[in-house]
């Protein structure tokens, strides 16, 4: 009895000390982490939407839009987290959606931009956790050109279920939940434009 | 021991991959492109040095009993806390590393290493240990990469994280897509280790002979 004590007081003074590190550096290096990821989506927004040099969060609009989008209590849009309005020089020059689609080893964070002309602007990963050398070339320019000029009312599908979009070979999934984060930023796009809202406000 | 042979043992007469057929399970999901095999390798060699010195210098006050669930909260304290470090302070580096860093957590080489090794060693044996052991898996990783990424894709040295689409050897259309799948990390890694027994088999039965 008193050695199964001796060692689990032993076990939990490790794992207090591991538990006391872990806190110590998540404190010191979480503000920083947090800060690169912004600079990481800026910079991703500005990719996907050249046209535009200043965005603006319209978190609000997505959340209505959502609700108001929702069927029977059944909800829609539930990859896109985030939504831009890209202006320049006081003009609206499009939109910029931010998807977390489930890929192969967690959620994708994809960025798609949708300019006013109604067509895919750009599509940038920022993080994802896919297969290196697989799953992970969705992170390859060449694999995200392929999403530009796609005109909104597509369904954007990869050609295995039917649609135009190559996948990359062995990472047909990766490149299936890039392809529905596309296809729903299309949707959330006709969404927000036909309803006119969020209006030019400038 | 000295410490170079504790270093260089890894490298070839106990390779992990080789010799101990240690850590299959990411060899066969990282060795796709040499890049791969190169960032994998040098984040795990230095998980695993690391590991092997905090292992090795908790050993007196360690349990024999207890061992292996303080060799997991280690282990796994000190891999969160070098992807922390480095995604607050080397983003770039973890840009390219980081997705190899939760493939560490579950590397049993680190694991093998620890009980095999650090436990009953000195620091500076496990350091070595550990850097040998390290090289010699990123070195196996490398080769098995290269024939891969050659025979699969056609080309050599591709860093997709930078844009870079490596050298192009012969044509994409040529390229058996099977070696980067799956199966063909079994066949290649498989053909490879019983090459190495071969040509250390011949080897040993000269030296008998001579």
């Amino acid at each position: 009895m008193r050695e199964v004590l001796r060692l689990g007081v032993v076990l939990l003074v490790i794992c207090a000390v591991a538990g006391a590190v872990l806190a110590f550096v998540n404190g010191i290096t979480s503000d920083r982490i947090a800060a690169q990821a912004t600079i990481k989506l800026e910079q991703a927004l500005r990719d996907v939407l050249p046209e535009a040099d200043e965005f603006r969060d319209e978190q609000e609009a997505l959340q209505e839009l959502k609700q108001e989008a929702s069927q029977e209590g059944k909800p829609r849009f539930t990859i896109t987290d985030k939504m831009y309005t890209g202006y320049s020089q006081g003009e609206r020059r499009g939109f910029a959606f931010m998807c977390s689609p489930s890929g192969y080893g967690g959620p994708i964070e994809t960025v798609v931009g949708v300019s006013s002309d109604r067509k895919v602007s750009g599509v940038s990963v920022i993080r994802h956790t896919e297969t290196p050398g697989l799953g992970a070339n969705i992170a390859n320019r060449e694999f995200q050109m392929r999403f530009v000029g796609i005109p909104v009312g597509t369904e954007v599908k990869v050609k295995k279920d039917g649609g135009d979009i190559d996948a990359i070979t062995g990472a047909t999934v990766s490149s299936r939940a890039v392809a529905n984060a596309v296809n729903e930023a299309l949707q959330v796009f006709e969404v927000v434009t036909d309803k006119g809202a969020p209006e030019n406000e400038l | 021991m000295s410490f170079k042979s504790e270093f260089s043992k890894g490298i070839i007469k106990e390779n992990p991959t080789f010799r101990m057929l240690l850590g299959m399970c990411p060899t066969l999901a990282t060795s796709l492109a040499i890049s791969n095999g190169i960032g994998m390798g040098l984040a795990a060699t230095f998980v695993l040095v690391g590991s092997n010195v905090i292992i090795s210098a908790l050993r007196k006050v360690t349990p024999e009993k207890i061992r292996i669930p303080i060799f997991v909260v280690v282990i796994a304290t000190f891999v969160t806390t070098v992807d922390l470090i480095m995604a607050a302070f080397l983003p770039d580096l973890h840009e390219v590393l980081g997705i190899f860093i939760p493939l560490i957590v579950v590397n049993c080489i680190i694991f093998a290493r620890a009980e095999a090794f650090a436990f009953q060693h000195g620091i500076v044996d496990s350091l070595a240990d550990g850097l040998g052991m390290g090289l010699g898996w990123t070195l196996a990783l490398c080769g098995l990469s290269a024939i891969r990424e050659l025979l699969g894709t056609g080309t050599l040295l591709a860093i997709p994280d930078f844009g870079f689409p490596g050298i192009r050897v012969f044509d994409q259309s040529l390229a058996a897509v099977m070696v980067i799948l799956p199966p063909g990390g079994f066949i290649t890694l498989g053909l490879l280790i019983g090459l190495l027994n071969l040509v250390a088999n011949r080897k040993n039965k000269r030296a008998q002979e001579g």
